[in-house]
């Protein structure tokens, strides 16, 4: 029988965008991995080695450390889900597109929101923070480790001693530096942390590693009410994924077989290595652009992400254009402006397999 | 298309980009990229 749907036959393509980042053919291999049952022992037995080497990822000792179901942002929305409930306060350090939607969920939740602003293509200070808490007593301090949006790299430590200090929960989105680069989780004192897979893992998109610090458990724990999302609830994640093998939804079968090979990649070559080569390579794509006149948005270049580079789009071109003409010429995609960065920005990714040498 | 190294990927981007952007500084591009590539780590 014909039908007018065709052979499904993809365009060759080379994603130097913020996301997904290029797959390895090991991990394409594992995603046409016959299925197992989310029950089958066999299953289960990988389940516990993708957790394994998610703690080895993040850095972390954490026993709730595994994946919400959906992308980076459904981590995101997670994260907040079961941190906060009507009425408590949070503090938020919006310096990007990621962290007004952390507002945007935040004040959805029914939460009080303190925002400490700062323009984009610049890092939170301490200083701002600290001012905040002088009158803000929030039960998490949240922000955005690597923005997506920006390129910015944010400086963690001080601002998590702070949060601690003030005796909130530190939040962390770790979308674009899970992977890419080392965010120590139980070093730098994050309560929550969450991430995606197809960005600097190098795995497709829809599954988002999450961790949660003992705090952050007890936290939840405390609750007055359960978490309003039953799907996203952490505490049902840690029933599927902990000792009890609960029923919460049925497990990402293929996903996980591609997280679990993405994440060994990341073992084999071991996280300093990785690093240093997405800062290698990083210094290469800087050097090239600004030789060719361009400008970067991120002006110190402390604050720039390894994993991705922001450039603005010169002066009498279009940057649609710019990117259109990559994508049919040459085969390949980078990221537009996001937010009010829309029409001034290109956004170039370095995460996953297109990273790689 | 895309399992080249990124040291690759990096100067196929530069060249497409420079191509489109019409610049004439292609050239001084793939250098300087190819220096920073090359230079030892921190």
């Amino acid at each position: 029988m014909t039908t007018p749907f065709g052979t499904l036959n993809p365009s060759p393509r080379l994603l130097l965008g913020p996301g997904p980042s290029q797959i390895s053919p090991r991990v394409l291999r594992a995603c046409a991995t016959p299925l197992l049952g989310y029950l089958d022992p066999e299953y289960l037995a990988l389940m516990d080695e993708t957790q394994a080497l998610l703690r080895e990822v993040f850095e972390t000792k954490n026993a709730w450390t595994f994946c919400a179901p959906g992308t980076g942002m459904a981590g995101m929305e997670a994260a907040f889900i079961n941190a906060l409930e009507p009425g408590d306060e949070v503090l938020i350090c919006v310096q990007g597109a990621f962290g007004e939607r952390m507002v945007e969920i935040a004040r959805r939740l029914g939460a009080k929101v303190t925002r400490v602003d700062t323009e984009w293509g610049r890092a939170t200070q301490p200083e701002q923070v600290a001012e905040a808490l002088r009158t803000a007593r929030p039960k998490v301090v949240a922000l955005v480790h690597a923005e997506t949006s920006t390129g910015v790299l944010q400086p963690l430590e001080e601002i998590a001693r702070l949060a601690h200090e003030a005796g909130a929960l530190f939040l962390v989105d770790c979308v674009t530096s899970l992977g890419g680069m080392p965010v120590r989780a139980d070093a730098v004192g994050m309560d929550i942390a969450y991430s995606g897979t197809q960005k600097c893992l190098g795995a497709p998109p829809s599954l988002a590693p999450m961790t949660f610090s003992p705090a952050a458990v007890e936290a939840y724990h405390a609750r007055k009410a359960p978490v309003p999302s039953f799907y996203l609830d952490a505490g049902q994640f840690w029933r599927y994924w902990g000792p009890e093998r609960a029923y919460h939804q049925t497990g990402m079968i293929t996903m996980i077989y591609a997280l679990r090979e993405a994440l060994l990649e990341v073992h084999e070559e071991g996280l300093a290595a990785r690093s240093a080569r997405h800062r290698r390579n990083q210094r290469a794509l800087i050097a090239g652009l600004e030789a060719m006149g361009l400008t970067l948005l991120v002006p110190d270049p402390t604050w720039r992400l390894p994993s991705l580079t922001t450039v603005l789009v010169p002066e009498g071109v279009e940057d649609k254009a710019v990117r259109g003409a990559l994508l049919e010429k040459y085969g390949i995609e980078i990221g537009g402006g996001l937010g009010r960065l829309a029409g001034r920005g290109g956004r170039g990714g370095r995460g996953g397999f297109g990273a790689s040498g | 298309m895309g399992y080249a190294s990124q040291r690759a990927n990096v100067m196929f981007f530069l060249a497409a980009l420079g191509d489109i952007l019409k610049s004439d500084r292609v050239g001084e591009a793939l250098e300087a990229a190819a220096a920073a590539a090359d230079a030892p780590d921190a």
